[in-house]
């Protein structure tokens, strides 16, 4: 009883508090560009403040100062004093340009990772020779080696590089930023997360060279080796699904995983679970810890053997910052067990999140940080509390310390009996006391308990009961970052997490069969393909139906403020939940009507705010009454966002990759499986990206100018992703890999389709869009190259707009013979500046003001021609090209012409 | 009380236990080295024509005559050693746009640095 009021003066979990501050601090520190130093002053300052003080209770103000301070100081002299010797420097002040070439020289650290059709090495550089001239460096790059034939992989071989390798290569180190784009993540930013300053690929291995293997530890080597000899067996004994889902889940390497199952896996809302984090290592540290107690009940040694276990193994795997982050904070909740401080996981956490925060305080903006803590927290601070009081509930029975009833509805009261109620421990109770009482237990009880049907129930409840508090604590940071909205993850995540465990079981144990014997491991490794089917088959029939979910955009400008917001409910629920005591009498009849007032007021402002943010509500712009064309950077390839005046869109073209690899898996005695690399499209990563970023789940028409992947692929992922009224397309060749994909999306999802001919002309409010090519041609062995692309002019008011796809002299040469139907104020330039196209007459014919040339920043063909470029400037025209510039909007209210570019 | 006394006893018991645990670990870690091993290049097995090209003062006319190579690609071999200095070794004629491993494997052998 003493402990309890004590309690309201001292938080029970002061080093959650504690970690919330230093957070914030980081965060000043981000938005705050002080120097390191002035941070470093006021902390110290706090600090002694807080001695001084420290029997006031002003003190813990100081002491929140000082820590928020701190997290500052942290965030700010990592940023601020990073050497000027880094790549990462060199780079992103030009002194060597991205992409040219140069020869660095250091040891192989970190990770060897192999993949289908290459391996991925990082090394930490120490020397780097550009223009003959060497100088000294720092910082890890990552290089990726393919492997294309059979010579290559044995030199490779020969090479034998291997963790502490001392190694030149001559390479074009890159470190750039690609479709830059609004709403696209940009990759320097994903490179800095993963710490590495630049990559690149060796075109050869004749320009790798070890130049000595380095002193290192050998447990550290032989840990990578078992690591690599796994892989190998996984790859060897099971089929491509099988064994990507193994390797990437139990030993962290995810280059095996093909892009059909990791779609499951994303659309499902489950990819987490390929991720090693939290959920592995709690996973096997339980497992170790299980194993260890038939063995041993000294928690000291449980503690110590599993901890050096799962240490061994997150380094084995990697040592990835998740991994790493998550094997410290199991090592921390299990430490608090061997000093008996059991009480407080919230306290254990708190310590975690601030020693990661004090070595990362980066970490603190990137989504797996925020994902991993977020549902912690929301496991530790939410489902746990609310799990114990309704047990509490249920298997209330009159104690000294509850000699009453829980005072709570009679529903609920019911609901948890039926749960939790044991009524053969209630018996043998009873039969001890020298008094008895007959208590009135739930009347379901019986039938439920008869059949040994509430274990089942009771685990099935507080299974659902976590995943759905996991899912509404994560709903704003799934669709910030990941778009998506899916109901079916909550129950979609226990039944994956429960098969992929088994699977493990199972695989596993295959494994160390075969080792022995190919025969015997035989049923288990069919057992173990077998659990996989049945772990895809749940996430695949709600794909098939469209159950899995849906994809959201987000809000932008002051209207993001909802997501952090939304956490304003859930925190004041929090906060009343860990106050929540049933078996407490009323004792203050305002004080319950109060905080009942309160839990209606914030259960209905979350449900308002996830309406919101699931529907949208006023994420897309409004119609403004002027036309606008986006010319999106979809490097080398087209895509272009038509507004009309009245809000109606239309995207021309969706961009995509012009040659995707495809891999053949072979393995002995089997036919060879088709393995497609689980690489980002570009119509995901960065056309929707832009889509969602400005608010649309709707995209009113889609048109392809013609059939080359770099135009159409892209246009499949929007499809999927956008609600589509119609398409557009010239010719329908339906021979075509990229557009029978494309077909098949649309004809799945009901989309009309309409054929656009020379003469067409279609108006969406007051824009007109005149189809100036290509001719009709019905049959369906019509190709469509570039000389069949679809020429569009839009008009808005006295202002017009030519797209003209991947046209070339021929089709330019026809178009110019009437000269009248050019004339436009902005061209995009045909076929991305080849030197194929915009012959003279067809520019004279354009009269443009402004000529964009929609293509990478280096394009594998050498696009923009030089030539070309220059005939535009000197008809007149500015030239602009998406690489440079990012995107660029060109939009008009019929009489002006405002240009703006996502990068100055 | 007493409980509690004994808790804190066992307390420092496992502190020290950990601290030793600790040592034990430098300890291990101060003994577990691998020796170092000497490096490791392919280029030893090419065997050099006589008549090899030195691929950093040969003029444009003469790396035309090289198996693959046209002249748009000796202009480019020129412009890149212009710019980036000289081939240091023979195999970084590679990182030359254009220029393949299997393209390189075939004329490896006639050409040279110094």
């Amino acid at each position: 009883m003493n402990g309890e009021k004590s309690s309201k003066n001292f938080t029970l979990c002061p080093l959650f508090w504690l970690a919330a501050f230093f957070a914030l601090g980081i965060l000043a520190g981000k938005y705050f560009e002080t120097g390191w130093k002035i941070s470093l002053v006021f902390c110290l300052v706090c600090q002694l403040l807080a001695t001084v003080f420290y029997k006031q209770k002003s003190a813990v103000i100081f002491i929140s100062f000082a820590f928020a301070a701190a997290g500052t100081f942290c965030f700010q002299i990592k940023n601020q004093t990073i050497s000027a010797s880094r790549i990462k420097r060199i780079y992103d002040e030009s002194r060597i340009k991205s992409g040219e070439p140069v020869e660095i020289e250091g040891v192989l650290r970190g990770k060897f990772e192999e993949a289908v059709g290459g391996f991925f090495i990082e090394i930490q550089t120490e020397k780097l020779i550009y223009k003959n001239e060497a100088q000294k460096v720092s910082g890890k790059v990552r290089l990726f080696a393919p492997i294309s034939n059979e010579q290559i992989a044995q030199e490779y071989e020969q090479l034998n590089l291997r963790y502490g390798s001392n190694i030149s290569a001559a390479c074009n180190l890159v470190r750039e930023d690609k479709f830059q784009n609004p709403g696209v993540v940009s990759r320097k930013e994903i490179l800095d997360q993963q710490e590495v300053d630049a990559i690149c690929t060796i075109k050869s291995p004749l320009l790798v060279e070890k130049i000595a293997d380095e002193e290192s530890f050998a447990s550290m080597v032989w840990l990578y080796e078992i690591r690599k000899n796994l892989i190998k067996d996984f790859r060897e004994k099971f089929s491509v699904s099988t064994a990507g889902i193994m390797i990437a889940s139990l030993l962290g390497n995810k280059y095996f995983l093909d892009k059909p199952t990791s779609e499951l896996f994303r659309e499902g809302g489950t990819f987490h679970v390929l991720v090693i984090s939290g959920l592995h290592i709690t996973f096997i540290g339980g497992l170790t810890l299980l194993f260890l107690r038939f063995f041993t009940r000294r928690r000291f040694w449980q503690f110590l053997i599993a901890g050096s276990f799962l240490w061994a193994y997150s380094i084995a795997v990697g040592a990835d910052v998740p991994v790493v982050r998550a094997t410290i904070m199991f090592t921390v909740l299990l430490f608090s067990q061997v000093i008996y401080r059991t009480g407080n996981l919230l306290n254990s956490l708190g310590l975690c999140a601030l020693s990661l925060l004090v070595w990362r305080p980066e970490d603190l903006f990137t989504q797996s940080f925020q994902l991993t803590f977020t549902s912690v927290l929301a496991i530790v601070a939410f489902a746990f509390p609310l799990i114990e009081n309704l047990r509490a509930i249920g298997e209330w029975r009159p104690a000294v310390e509850t000699p009453f009833p829980p005072n709570v509805s009679a529903a609920l009261k019911r609901f948890c009996e039926t749960l939790y109620w044991r009524a053969e421990a209630w018996e043998i109770e009873s039969k001890q006391q020298i008094w008895s009482a007959k208590i009135f237990k739930s009347p379901y009880l019986k039938i439920f308990q008869s059949k040994g049907l509430q274990d089942i129930v009771r685990y099935l409840f507080e299974g659902i009961l976590v995943s759905l508090i996991v899912q509404i604590w994560l709903l704003p940071l799934t669709i910030y970052y990941f778009h998506r909205v899916s109901i079916a993850s909550i129950l979609l995540n226990l039944w994956v997490g429960l098969f992929i465990a088994l699977e493990s079981f199972a695989a596993i144990i295959a494994l160390v069969f075969a080792q022995f014997s190919d025969i015997l491991a035989l049923p288990l490794v069919k057992l173990t393909e077998l659990l996989n089917w049945i772990l895809l088959s749940l996430p695949l029939l709600f794909v098939e139906n469209n159950w899995a979910g849906v994809r959201v955009p987000v809000y932008s400008g002051a209207m993001k403020a909802v997501y952090p917001v939304y956490f304003v409910p859930i925190l004041i629920l929090t906060i009343l939940l860990s106050r929540w005591n049933p078996f407490v009498l009323i004792s203050n009849k305002d004080g319950k009507f109060v905080s009942k007032y309160i839990v209606l007021f914030s259960f209905s402002l979350l449900l308002l705010f996830s309406i919101l943010i699931v529907f949208h509500l006023y994420s897309a712009p409004r119609a403004d009454g002027r036309l606008r064309v986006d010319f999106l950077d979809v490097g080398q390839g087209d895509s272009a966002l038509i507004t009309f005046p009245n809000g109606e869109t239309l995207l021309v073209d969706g961009g995509g990759k012009p040659n995707l690899n495809n891999f053949y898996v072979r393995r002995e005695g089997e036919e060879p499986e088709a393995f497609e690399p689980d690489a980002a499209a570009i119509g995901e990563s960065v056309v929707s990206e832009f889509l969602w970023e400005r608010g649309y789940s709707q995209i009113d028409y889609i048109l392809a100018t013609h059939a080359d992947a770099d135009h159409l692929q892209g246009l499949s992922e929007v499809a999927k992703n956008f609600r589509v009224r119609a398409a557009f397309f010239g010719r329908m060749p339906e021979k075509d890999e990229d557009f029978a994909g494309l077909y098949r999306i649309l004809q799945k999802r009901k989309i009309e389709i309409f054929k656009l001919k020379r003469g067409d002309v279609l108006t969406f409010d007051k824009g007109i869009v005149e189809v100036l090519y290509p001719e009709a041609d019905d049959s369906p062995d019509a190709v469509s190259a570039n000389n069949h692309s679809i020429v569009l002019r839009i008009i808005f008011g006295t202002k017009k707009f030519l797209l003209t796809g991947d046209i070339e002299k021929e089709t330019e040469n026809f178009l110019a013979q009437n000269p009248q139907f050019l004339q436009s104020d902005v061209v995009k330039v045909a076929h991305h500046g080849s030197r194929t196209s915009s012959i003279q007459p067809f520019i004279d014919a354009t009269k443009a003001e402004y000529a964009i040339i929609s293509v990478g920043r280096t394009s594998p063909f050498g696009h923009p021609h030089k030539e070309v470029s220059q005939r535009w400037q000197a008809a007149g025209a500015r030239v602009l090209t998406t690489g440079e510039r990012g995107t660029i909007s060109v939009s008009t209210d019929g009489k002006d012409l405002l240009i703006e570019r996502f990068l100055r | 009380m007493a409980s509690i006394k004994l808790h804190y006893i066992n307390n420092y018991d496992y502190l020290i236990k950990l601290l030793a645990l600790l040592i034990f670990c430098f300890f291990l870690v101060a003994c577990n080295k691998k020796e170092t091993k000497p490096g490791l290049t392919l280029r030893a097995k090419v065997q050099r024509a006589e008549n090899a090209v030195n691929i950093n003062t040969a003029p444009a006319e003469e790396l035309e005559k090289l198996p693959n190579i046209g002249a748009k690609m000796a202009q480019r071999i020129v412009e890149h050693r212009e710019k980036y200095g000289d081939f240091r070794k023979p195999e970084h004629l590679i990182l030359v746009q254009g220029i393949s491993d299997t393209r390189f494997r075939e004329l490896q052998n006639l050409i040279k640095t110094e």
